[in-house]
């Protein structure tokens, strides 16, 4: 596989352009837990349940947020992954919860659904050569609308409890001393995407479709194929996090969900996923997405008014963007020069 | 790209308000229901409440709502305007936010619309000539919360905001903070950023990041089913300390806690008959031309374990009809 034209694929020091990936956010993360460490510290966001909250807030984020950022340096995005997770949870908590189903049975059904989603996206998205960002914004919308309108005319009710998850129960929700399974999930996945990116022939296609599109094609790269692996990774992972919190809430919403929308480009974006494609890695995201939960949960402890959230998250999202885009453009550079 | 999806995404929007606004079809004695997002499980009881009025009384009448709380002063006064732009019979009408609704009001009643206001507007119903009042006082939801908060010993109590800027959450978490401070302790409002509605892990780290932050804090007031189910996971975090829960609205998991004992109380203003109560006295109303003399209060009726199982019971023979299912 040689396709020059994508940066990460160059052959000229890809140690070091890989590291300018995540070695900013890391180091942003670090910041971002020392300034609350020092502000919030004294009043308990250093305590393992302080730990436990952010971590648990990043983990559910971070296992969409993951192939989010891979589908992002594949030059695509997922603006539908909102609606799938509220679409999973009302349909593992109708068809358990209401109907008395066997929860494998619903839990699959969940599963297919992400893939459908997946599959409807990228289809689209191939054949039409659209902007994903429209085709999955609409996806978003249709299934948001369809998950709402079927709950209410099955169940009366966007949000419908689900006791007894049976096997999924210790699978999902177990929890030690505050601590959720899901960080577990997020790292296994975690462990996945770095494999996948960096040891696998997919890792080299996703880097080169998002580099250049008409370059990958010419040079062999199945770019339809990548796209539509990483569009139903995408939605499974959605509708895994729906599933999630099904069980571990033990209720479903039809259109709970809505935040990862925006949320999961943002926590890739701060891990130093380039917007336009060809330039990100896993670790970045698992930083960006750490980043996220810190600043989302240490603001609490700060005992600041919280109506400022917004603002210093947006705040973050300019100062991480710029300082990604100085260490990749300094790190091609010296890779350049020694070339 | 940005502009372009700006565009598309305008174009989409315009396409949409125009489908709505070209539905139109004017009759005297149809009614037109304004609801709040049917997201919200609330809502879906007030839709089962007009549904059955409606399928039981055999009227002509049409449910309006936005899908969700985004831009909703906006999205809601377009969708009232569109209704007044059709000229039904009677409008039943949520004064939620009065400043861009009451001269709606006023123009319909000019117009010769009925207009019947449910939920929010319970102060100002008879100025603006409207026919009747049904529902809620939402400053007196919170403050009855705050005085059982305040009797159970309560000294520094939080309210929960969940959807920030919202001016009826706004004054019940006010009606808290008024009784827990009347009862000699001190109480704030703690506004949850919106877009994690429904994001259960969010809103429960959240809680348990405030109890962390300050361990004198002995009663929280969450405003809605899930965030009253968040606040019992977050309490849970601090097995020593008693933390005094209690919330509005219910779901089977926020009836459970008050079975359990975790949740002190929640409190109902049945929306289902906030739903039935619009269509059936908009349909009086225009039939009959009779209507109640005095506002009719669906609420609070506070449900706490004297009271839980029979609610309970209702929930699995009509889910939904009280709330979340």
């Amino acid at each position: 596989m040689t396709i020059e034209t994508s940066p990460a694929a160059r052959p000229s020091a890809p140690g070091r352009i890989f590291a300018a990936s995540w070695f900013g956010p890391l180091l942003a993360a670090i910041l971002m837990y020392l300034f609350f460490a020092v502000t919030g510290g004294g009043k308990g966001f250093l305590t393992v349940s302080g730990t436990a909250g952010w971590l648990n807030t990043a983990a559910e984020l971070g296992i969409i947020a993951i192939p989010i950022g891979l589908l992002m340096i594949a030059g695509e995005f997922d603006l539908s992954t909102g609606s799938v997770v509220g679409a999973a949870s009302i349909i593992v908590a109708v068809g358990t919860g209401f109907y008395g189903l066997p929860i494998a049975l619903t839990a699959s059904a969940a599963v297919l659904l992400g893939i459908g989603v997946g599959s409807f996206n990228a289809f689209l998205v191939n054949r039409t050569r659209l902007p994903s960002f429209i085709v999955t914004l609409a996806s978003n919308f249709l299934l948001a609308g369809s998950a709402l309108g079927l709950s209410r005319l099955i169940a009366g009710s966007s949000n419908v409890s689900l006791k007894d998850a049976g096997f999924l129960e210790p699978v999902l929700a177990t929890k030690a001393y505050g601590f959720n399974i899901s960080i577990v999930w997020w790292l296994l996945e975690a462990l996945l995407g770095i494999w996948v990116l960096q040891q696998t022939r997919l890792g080299n296609w996703i880097f080169a479709t998002g580099g250049n599109l008409d370059g990958a094609r010419r040079a062999g790269v199945p770019v339809s194929r990548v796209k539509l692996t990483l569009f139903i990774w995408t939605s499974v992972s959605a509708a895994f996090v729906g599933t999630l919190q099904a069980v571990a809430y033990n209720s479903g919403n039809a259109v709970s969900g809505q935040g990862y929308v925006f949320q999961t480009a943002i926590a890739a974006v701060i891990g130093g996923v380039l917007l336009t494609g060809g330039f990100g890695s896993v670790p970045g995201i698992v930083f960006g997405t750490m980043i996220y939960g810190i600043v989302s949960l240490g603001l609490f402890y700060t005992g600041w008014p919280t109506d400022w959230l917004a603002t210093f998250i947006g705040g973050l999202l300019v100062v991480a963007v710029l300082t990604n885009n100085l260490l990749r453009e300094a790190a091609l550079r010296r890779g350049r020069g020694r070339s | 790209m940005g502009l372009k999806t700006g565009a598309a995404i305008a174009g989409l929007l315009a396409f949409a308000a125009f489908g709505a606004v070209s539905a139109a079809s004017a009759q005297d004695n149809s009614i037109i229901f304004l609801a709040g997002p049917s997201s919200d499980p609330f809502w879906s009881a007030v839709q089962q409440g007009f549904d059955t009025a409606v399928s039981e009384l055999g009227v002509d009448a049409q449910y309006s709502a936005p899908p969700d709380f985004n831009d909703i002063v906006p999205n809601y006064t377009r969708l009232f305007e569109a209704a007044i732009g059709r000229k039904p019979g009677a409008i039943v009408v949520g004064d939620f936010f009065p400043d861009p609704t009451d001269p709606l009001i006023e123009q319909a009643i000019d117009e010769g619309i009925a207009i019947i206001i449910y939920n929010s507007g319970r102060d100002s119903f008879r100025k603006l000539g409207a026919v009747t009042f049904i529902g809620e006082d939402s400053y007196l939801m919170g403050k009855r919360g705050g005085e059982r908060a305040a009797a159970a010993g309560v000294t520094n109590g939080i309210c929960i905001n969940q959807i920030a800027a919202n001016p009826v959450l706004e004054q019940r978490c006010q009606g808290y903070i008024d009784a827990v401070t009347e009862g000699g302790g001190t109480a704030k409002m703690v506004t949850l950023p919106s877009e994690d509605i429904g994001n259960d892990q969010k809103v429960t780290s959240s809680i348990a990041a405030l109890l962390q932050a300050d361990p004198t804090i002995d009663g929280v007031m969450t405003l809605g089913a899930a965030p009253g189910v968040n606040a019992v996971s977050a309490a849970a975090e601090f097995p020593d300390r008693d933390i005094f829960l209690g919330t509005l609205d219910l779901s089977t998991p926020v009836l459970e806690a008050i079975k359990a004992g975790d949740l002190a109380f929640t409190m109902d203003q049945q929306p289902f008959l906030q739903g039935y109560y619009g269509v059936l006295f908009a349909h009086q109303f225009l039939e009959y031309g009779m209507a109640p003399a005095e506002p009719v209060t669906t609420g609070p009726l506070v449900i706490d374990q004297s009271n839980v199982d029979k609610v309970l019971e209702v929930g699995k023979v009509h889910p939904g009809a009280r709330g979340a299912s």
